[in-house]
């Protein structure tokens, strides 16, 4: 990369500003991580949830997975959990780990080609980025993809600017293999970050760090690539990948105009006020989507892209503050501009350019495989980084900045990281304290209807029951059932109800003194099973929410 | 080692990644080893 000598410093320290800015955002959104219990739908399903699954039966011959997708998803990263599950705290903190390496690696890069003021602002314009925070502060594994792709980048340009430290392939080769292994999105960005360092290899005729990279990530894609899940798929559905609808409902399944019409919601999707959580009504949000119709109905694409069950009559851009129902903010919507201009005015050979291509190719790529879905905008988290970084060396320019450059950046980066926080769902100010006093409100935020299950079950439930006295609980739960909850009561032991043979559940096929309970979570079961079992709360019956008892007649059989 | 702990110190963002690989590859032998 051909990129211009950074510049000379001033007497003063302009980076001041930035750093004291980058360090206390960090530090609040540190916070966060280290109190948030676990709270995003996906994890309380199966992302965290299926850990515990398979701390109770194992994972090539476990019987208790509920959700296809506890089975079907990679999930590398998903274990790394597993320690901050026994200690009960600090979920959030790999997802965090993650977003520090990824500003880390955007500051020395910045750094070293365009001084440390523009370094310092890059750092602190991501942090004004409220997709990429909600979910720094999360469990979900979007990130890991990002970090484990930035990562790589490091590595190879690490080797770019010092050729000849022999750990730097072998650790790019590690950072690919744990972004494939931790989401299934990972694995065509690493395909191409294989190919190109293959390529920059090769053409430099570097063959013993191609060798080193090669032998490092056949090694690394069986360490940290999750086979194990591709292996279970295989043996339950006969295809690595996993069941053959969840697949194909994931991906484009219209080609091109597909991909061109999924580019153009991404788009119009992610412009942004950077107030519109604030609003009552999604006023702007309308605006977009009328937008939205009429240029996909202008191309001839409207009908194409979504996932199967969603349409032009019931798409919604969500700006509503939900760590996957959110957008980039202000300075997201016009980094996003600033790409586009970048990829159309700026000389090809020019590093804004370059980075600017680096962030449109993943967001192509994501419109090209991954089907329309409202919560998409995570996908699109390290094309909005290079995006960013592109939009605050354009806004600086070169040598020193106006001042009204720098006012207008702290303006956006105060907008996107301080303001519209305040209107978010789980991550305002008052939702910190509340991560302690009131944890299990926090825990079912996103599914308040869980509520009044837990609750009864808590009261019903003891935590302080002798282990000896313990009731059995076995749940019987459906697709998108969170069990994540039931497996934290614990005045009670918690058992999954086999998947293919129910009556083999340990608990009801082994005689027990201890009253067994079966809790339904959004699931029926036939009449004939329920034949042993006694009503004891119809939690929802709309939703297939109860809870029985054994008979005392069928204990034992 | 000592190579290898040099190398992650001047590099902390693999640093980083070499923690998540390491408690990632042991949560799932652990989980493996389950059931």
């Amino acid at each position: 990369m051909s990129a211009p000598a950074a510049p000379a410093e001033p007497a003063f320290e302009p980076a001041r500003l930035p750093r004291f800015l980058a360090t206390v955002l960090a530090g609040w959104w540190g916070l966060f991580a280290l109190v948030l219990p676990v709270t995003v739908w996906d994890s309380q399903v199966y992302n965290v949830a299926r850990l515990r699954v398979a701390e109770w039966g194992g994972i090539l011959q476990n019987d208790g997975w509920n959700s296809l997708r506890q089975i079907a998803f990679p999930w590398t990263f998903d274990a790394v959990h597993l320690p901050l599950l026994w200690l009960g705290f600090g979920y959030s903190l790999p997802s965090f780990a993650c977003f520090l390496g990824i500003l880390l690696v955007v500051f020395r890069f910045v750094c070293a080609h365009w001084g440390r003021l523009r370094a310092w602002w890059c750092v602190a314009a991501i942090l004004g980025l409220p997709t990429v925070i909600y979910q720094a502060t999360s469990t979900k594994n979007d990130l890991a993809v990002v970090f484990g792709i930035v990562c790589w980048f490091y590595a190879l340009w690490q080797w770019w600017r010092k050729p000849g430290e022999a750990w730097l392939p072998i650790f790019g080769a590690l950072a690919v293999a744990f972004a494939a292994g931790s989401k299934s999105s990972g694995i065509p960005l690493g395909a191409l970050a294989c190919l190109f360092q293959a390529g920059f290899h090769f053409v430099r005729a570097e063959f013993r760090p191609l060798r080193n990279f090669c032998l490092a990530f056949a090694a690394a894609i069986l360490v940290v690539g999750s086979i194990e899940t591709y292996v279970v798929n295989q043996r339950e559905f006969g295809r690595p990948l996993g069941p053959t609808h969840l697949v194909d409902d994931h991906r484009n399944r219209d080609g091109l105009g597909g991909a061109l019409a999924n580019a153009v919601r991404y788009f119009i999707g992610n412009q942004s006020l950077g107030f519109d959580a604030a609003q009552r009504e999604p006023a702007f949000g309308e605006t977009l989507l009328k937008a939205n119709h009429a240029i996909l109905h202008a191309l001839g694409v409207e009908q194409m892209g979504y996932r199967a069950d969603f349409n032009p009559g019931n798409m919604k851009f969500l700006k509503t503050g939900w760590e996957a129902a959110s957008d980039y903010g202000l300075l997201g919507a016009l980094a996003l501009w600033a790409a586009l201009w970048a990829i159309w005015v700026r000389p090809r050979p020019d590093p804004l350019w370059r980075i600017a291509a680096a962030g449109w190719l993943p967001f192509l790529l994501t419109a090209a495989t991954v089907a329309w879905m409202p919560w998409n905008a995570r996908f699109l988290q390290l094309s909005f980084l290079a995006f960013t970084v592109v939009f605050v060396l354009l806004l600086l320019g070169s040598g020193t900045p106006a001042p009204w450059r720098t006012r207008l950046l702290l303006l956006l980066v105060l907008v996107g990281g301080v303001y519209a926080p305040l209107f978010s769902k789980g991550r305002t100010p008052a939702d910190l304290p509340r991560a302690l006093r009131d944890r299990p409100g926090s825990i079912i935020a996103e599914r308040p209807e869980m509520k009044p299950i837990l609750d009864d079950l808590q009261q019903r439930f003891p935590a302080a029951t002798p282990t000896s006295q313990r009731p059995v609980l076995v749940y019987a739960a459906g697709e998108d059932a969170w069990i994540l909850p039931v497996w934290h009561l614990r005045g009670v032991a918690v058992e999954p109800l086999h998947r293919r043979n129910p009556a083999q559940t340990r608990a009801l096929a082994r005689p027990t003194t201890s009253p067994v309970y079966l809790l339904l979570l959004n699931r029926q079961l036939s009449p004939e099973f329920l034949a042993g079992w006694t009503k004891v709360l119809d939690y929802a019956p709309e939703r297939d929410c109860a809870l029985y008892q054994r008979l005392p007649a069928a204990a034992g059989k | 080692m000592t190579p290898l702990l040099t190398f992650l110190r001047a590099h902390p963002p693999l640093a980083i990644l070499a923690v998540l690989v390491v408690i990632s590859t042991l949560a799932r032998i652990y989980l493996l080893l389950q059931g």
